[in-house]
């Protein structure tokens, strides 16, 4: 689904991707964990281009990321993409904000647009929350409603950037819950966080990154119970250690 | 004492509608011109962006009724000539114009870039992304902006009556000027005062309409 090869990417001074060598399998879901500054967001942005690589060469569905116009927009539509702080569209409704994007990019009548954001509404239990404006929500909510904005587009793989990162802890659960039954169905999906219990739970590799390097490669529990490297050892002491 | 208050009202009348017209008139030159500044000012062609700015920059340094007299007087001296109130309106839109694209662009600027970024993933193109989601919400924020810089050409437009243009302030003082009618100095100070204020508050009113109409919950 993905290949990223060779991938440099600097920010000033600062060298933020390092020879990222990293492939995605169809129905696989790859979870990069690694201390702040790691590289790890930019790395999942670069995929869709959000973030502009120096060197290297991304490749989504077998073909390479295009630079910018019609061609990126048409590989955008199908790689669905969650933001640590939801970035719902402030102005439009709950069921505006998810239909936007099959109204607009995959062209689908505003009846069929409709009925579909009330279903994946359902899904991520939020069916009675349609017609209110992202600031009317918790965070935890704005976050599913984002996650439906995404699925609505029916993409091939989904990208979720920090997604529980900016919320409270008791929303935390409600937002995995759900990212968990999509990997249950066999979505594929890249996902950057900070929850080492859905790592274990729901990832197929973890993806260990620190300095803007892939320092470790592993099944989650091979990873979690037996880390090979100093530096993953070093950092699961600090965030396992209550 | 009002002897002749009905010629001097029918006088002022006159003014404010001339007032108003050319107000409204040359705000809408101005936001035309806001507008495609707007869009040199964020275009990726850099003469594009130094034209704009360097429009910008002339239009608002230099004041009003110097650019009034340059019009009127510089231009029909190089063969381009065109009625008093042709000046008055290009005159004021020009200079409005470069304050009006100055507050677009700082509306853009003022929506979050998350708002964009999740626009283009969903595959939006620049130009739906700006037109779906990113000038819906400015518009809410450029409107007490530009209110104030409509009720700023109300006053402003007084300056055109040193073009010849009868408008309110132009009638004022042909009426005190007028000593053969005499008419009250101070029925003429006040009607001209009360007209600009009825003017100023009606468009401010206006615009607080149109900030409720494009408000939403946040």
């Amino acid at each position: 689904m993905v290949t990223i090869s060779g991938v440099n990417k600097h920010f000033g001074e600062l060298h933020a991707l390092k020879d990222i060598e990293l492939s995605v399998d169809d129905g696989e879901v790859v979870v990069l964990i690694g201390p702040s500054g790691s590289g790890k967001s930019t790395l999942c942005r670069t995929i869709n281009r959000l973030e502009i690589v120096d060197s290297g060469s991304i490749t989504v569905n077998g073909s390479p990321l295009p630079a910018e116009g019609r061609a990126l927009a048409n590989l955008r539509a199908d790689v669905g993409m969650v933001f640590q702080h939801f970035n719902l569209f402030a102005h439009l409704t709950v069921l505006q904000n998810i239909t936007l994007g099959p109204i607009k990019v995959r062209r689908t009548p505003r009846a069929q647009a409709n009925e579909r954001a009330r279903q994946l509404l359902e899904r991520v239990g939020l069916a009675d929350k349609a017609d209110a404006y992202p600031a009317q929500l918790s965070g935890g909510q704005q976050q599913r409603v984002a996650i439906a904005r995404g699925l609505a587009m029916d993409p091939k793989l989904m990208m979720f950037d920090e997604p529980t990162s900016a919320l409270d802890p008791e929303m935390i659960n409600e937002v995995l819950d759900v990212m968990q039954d999509l990997a249950r169905e066999g979505m594929t999906m890249v996902v950057v966080t900070h929850e080492m219990g859905f790592a274990r739970r729901a990832a197929n590799r973890v993806v260990f990154m620190a300095d803007g390097q892939i320092v470790e490669i592993a099944p989650p529990d091979e990873f979690f119970d037996d880390p090979k490297t100093a530096r993953a050892q070093d950092f699961l002491s600090k965030v396992m250690s209550h | 004492m009002f002897d002749n208050f009905d010629s001097m009202s029918e006088a002022l009348l006159e003014g404010m509608w001339t007032t108003v017209w050319v107000t409204l008139a040359s705000f809408v030159i101005a936001l035309a011109i806001g507008m495609v500044l707007l869009v040199m000012h964020v275009s990726p062609a850099p003469p594009a962006r130094w034209a704009a700015n360097a429009y910008t920059q002339l239009f608002r340094n230099v004041p009003l009724l110097a650019i009034l007299i340059i019009m009127f007087f510089g231009l029909p001296a190089i063969g381009i000539r065109a009625d008093n109130w042709v000046w008055a309106l290009v005159g004021l839109g020009m200079y409005t114009g470069a304050l009006v694209g100055e507050t677009l662009r700082s509306g853009i600027n003022s929506i979050p870039l998350g708002q964009a970024e999740a626009a283009r993933s969903l595959g939006l193109t620049f130009g739906q992304s700006l037109g779906s989601v990113i000038l819906p919400q400015s518009i809410r924020v450029v409107i007490p902006p530009l209110g104030s810089l409509l009720i700023a050409l109300v006053k402003n437009s007084a300056l055109v009556s040193a073009i010849g243009v009868a408008e309110l302030t132009a009638r004022s003082r042909r009426l005190i000027e007028d000593t053969e009618s005499r008419y009250d100095l101070w029925g003429v100070i006040i009607g001209v005062t009360v007209g600009y204020l009825l003017i100023a508050l009606v468009f401010s009113y206006l615009v607080r309409i149109a900030e409720k109409r494009t408000a939403f919950v946040r």
